[in-house]
């Protein structure tokens, strides 16, 4: 896709395990990130969303595929070795509490962030300035981690990444450790940023209700693979994926008798063969034996053979 | 054997007047609770909502008699009608167990990572039953058939590491029934879990409500699933209750700004998330008058003056409808 800042193409993803030998954590994975978009990655535990966090950070290098920033294929050197270029991708992780060093102030780990060409004298005010930017007073410069709260850490946390003139942050479940009331604090700093500053963001997390709230395009992953990705508001509204539904179908609503959300029977194993979801979808039918691939249409990416717009499996020859 | 289904009207399990716990600090001692008054039944599930430093956990500690040392308890604490806090440590520990059981957010932390599960569950049942090495076998079986985890007599060869979070925490549930307890304490437990298994989890306790008429105190940050689950809700705020009565009466007309609050903060459905100004403090932390009313947006002069009391409507305090608020405070809706 032309205009993508981030473009993750095909990427898999595979560790060595004793018992198993090879597990493919993220399998075939394509996604892109435009300047100033918002991209909710939203999977349960094990679907591989920080596997592919991790590669398309540049922190892992893929099994296979690619993934480029700003049209240049990424080099997993390691973070202090990265080209100039990279340092434009910045990633902010779940817990500001080991993120941030407990024995430094909160200006000398900003100054990490300031690219080295600026001049010696404006670094200490671009640092500055990027706390005032997630809505911190500049006293907080000369203070440690110790003193904040986790959502005043974690918003110490993003203007460490912003200090570095990022366009495109990465976000790892950045507001899973903290309360709610501080969660929708980090919210609303992260998406005001992306409107004022044109940065893209890839935005991850287990839970759907806030990347509804903050993503225009969500993917949905389920063991190593997207299954539906749409602009959110048509996810939310109508999920055509089994699986989509039964992540939104699980989320407790704090309404007078919501009642019980409902369970998805059985685990997260994948299947032989087949759809990945297949063993635990109500709507399982013969043809589910064969893979659905995830096909584009008007309203977005679905795998699954219920989709009408996912077509017929050939008849395998080759 | 399998549990008879209790069939008597619902008897008051715990009742807590007016506990308060201080710990010693360096500078003298730090108020940790204030003026709790809370009560639960067989067969109910009441919430405790709060963010961390509310004191929402430390209610749990103290009903089971795990305060750090030092900690300083006054008021009552009756289960059962027998008061906890005058029990000596063989007495708590007859009651922690048979009594009353826990399940955390960890659930790892509940189990020995090096001894399978059938060792862990038949030795909480020998401790506090008596009962013999095949009875308790038996009975470990039929724990993990109540708390739907199938294969029982090959998940009981097995060791914690072999499972997933989910199933973990339903192995920690059957373990803190072992002893077959009135009163189940599930701090946070399904915090750590991905959504589609917190609901199997939630299930599982509204089932064992009501099959075995299990009492069950539920501590969480989540308003959401107290919606589901819970009959009666205690909002905490800075060590005390702010805000109680029917959940169900609550969410749909929240009287304390910060329930209020609390509930807009979420990330739901066709609503904006609105931040709460500030951070949430802890009783140590709370300034003289309402503690949240630094945060408040229908803050007046006198609250920073003088601290409210919760106060029920009609002077009742069962199941019925209480708030800590000088604006909002007494009767009638916001």
């Amino acid at each position: 896709m032309s205009g993508a800042l981030l473009e993750v193409a095909e990427v898999a993803v595979e560790y060595r395990d004793r018992g198993r030998g090879r597990v493919r954590a993220v399998d075939g994975v394509s996604l892109s990130v435009a300047p100033g978009q918002i991209v909710g990655l939203v999977g349960e535990s094990g679907c591989g969303k920080s596997s592919l966090a991790r590669v398309a950070a540049g922190l892992a290098a893929p099994a296979a595929g690619q993934v480029r920033f700003g049209g240049r294929p990424l080099t997993p050197l390691g973070w202090r070795r990265r080209p100039r270029a990279e340092v434009g991708l910045q990633m902010v992780f779940q817990n500001p509490y080991s993120s941030l060093n407990p024995r430094r102030t909160i200006l000398s780990q900003l100054l990490d962030g300031v690219p080295p060409d600026l001049p010696p004298a404006g670094r200490r005010e671009h640092a500055l300035h990027q706390l005032e930017r997630v809505g911190l007073p500049e006293s907080a410069a000369g203070r440690y981690p110790g003193q904040f709260s986790g959502g005043q850490l974690q918003r110490i946390a993003i203007a460490r990444a912003l200090a570095a003139n990022p366009k495109m942050i990465i976000a790892d479940e950045p507001v899973t450790a903290l309360d709610v009331s501080s969660q929708a604090q980090v919210v609303g700093v992260l998406s005001q940023l992306v409107r004022e500053l044109g940065v893209g963001m890839l935005f991850i997390s287990h839970d759907l209700a806030l990347v509804h709230r903050l993503a225009d395009e969500t993917a949905v992953m389920y063991l190593g693979a997207i299954v539906e990705s749409a602009p959110t508001r048509r996810l939310w509204r109508e999920p055509r994926h089994p699986y989509t539904r039964a992540l939104i179908e699980a989320i407790p609503r704090a309404e007078p008798g919501a009642g019980l959300p409902k369970v998805l029977p059985g685990e997260v194993t994948r299947p032989e063969s087949g759809c990945r979801f297949r063993a635990r979808c109500p709507h399982a039918f013969d043809r589910c034996a064969e893979e659905p691939p995830l096909t584009a249409g008007p309203g977005g990416r679905v795998a699954c053979w219920l989709d009408a717009r996912v077509p017929t499996p050939e008849r395998k020859g080759a | 054997m399998p549990t008879t289904p209790d069939t008597s009207p619902p008897a008051e399990l715990l009742r807590v007047e007016r506990l308060a716990v201080t710990l010693r600090g360096p500078r003298g001692p730090v108020p940790i609770l204030t003026d709790v008054t809370l009560s639960a039944s067989a067969g109910e599930i009441v919430g405790i909502a709060g963010e961390s430093g509310s004191g929402k956990s430390m209610t749990a500690r103290a009903l089971l008699g795990l305060l750090p040392r030092g900690a300083e308890v006054s008021g009552t604490m009756l289960f059962q009608g027998r008061d906890l806090s005058t029990l000596d440590r063989r007495g708590r520990q007859r009651v922690r167990g048979a009594g009353i059981a826990m399940v955390f957010q960890d659930p790892t932390a509940a189990l020995h990572p090096m001894l399978s599960i059938g060792r862990q569950l038949t030795e909480h049942m020998r401790a506090h039953l008596g009962v013999s090495r095949r009875e308790a076998a038996k009975r470990a079986v039929e724990l993990l058939d109540q708390v739907r985890i199938p294969n029982a007599a090959k998940v009981l060869r097995a060791y914690p590491h072999q499972f997933s979070g989910g199933q973990l925490q339903r192995i920690a549930i059957a373990s803190a029934l072992a002893a077959r307890p009135r009163l189940l304490i599930a701090d946070e437990p399904t915090t750590a879990l991905d959504v589609t298994v917190q609901a199997g989890i939630l299930a599982l306790l509204e089932s064992l409500r009501a099959e075995m008429g299990l009492g069950v105190l539920f501590v969480t940050h989540d308003l959401g699933v107290l919606a589901a689950l819970a009959s009666r809700t205690y909002v905490y705020y800075a060590g005390r209750i702010v805000e109680t009565g029917p959940t169900a009466g609550l969410l749909r007309a929240p009287r304390h700004p910060y329930t209020r609050a609390l509930l807009e903060a979420r990330a739901e459905d066709g609503a904006v998330m609105r931040p709460i100004a500030g951070r949430p403090v802890n009783a140590a932390e709370a300034p003289p008058g309402c503690p949240f009313a630094p945060r408040c947006p229908d803050r007046e002069d006198r609250c920073e003056k003088s601290a409210p009391v919760l106060a029920y409507d009609d002077g009742e305090r069962d199941g019925r409808r209480g708030s800590a608020c000088l604006v909002h405070g007494t009767g009638g809706a916001r």
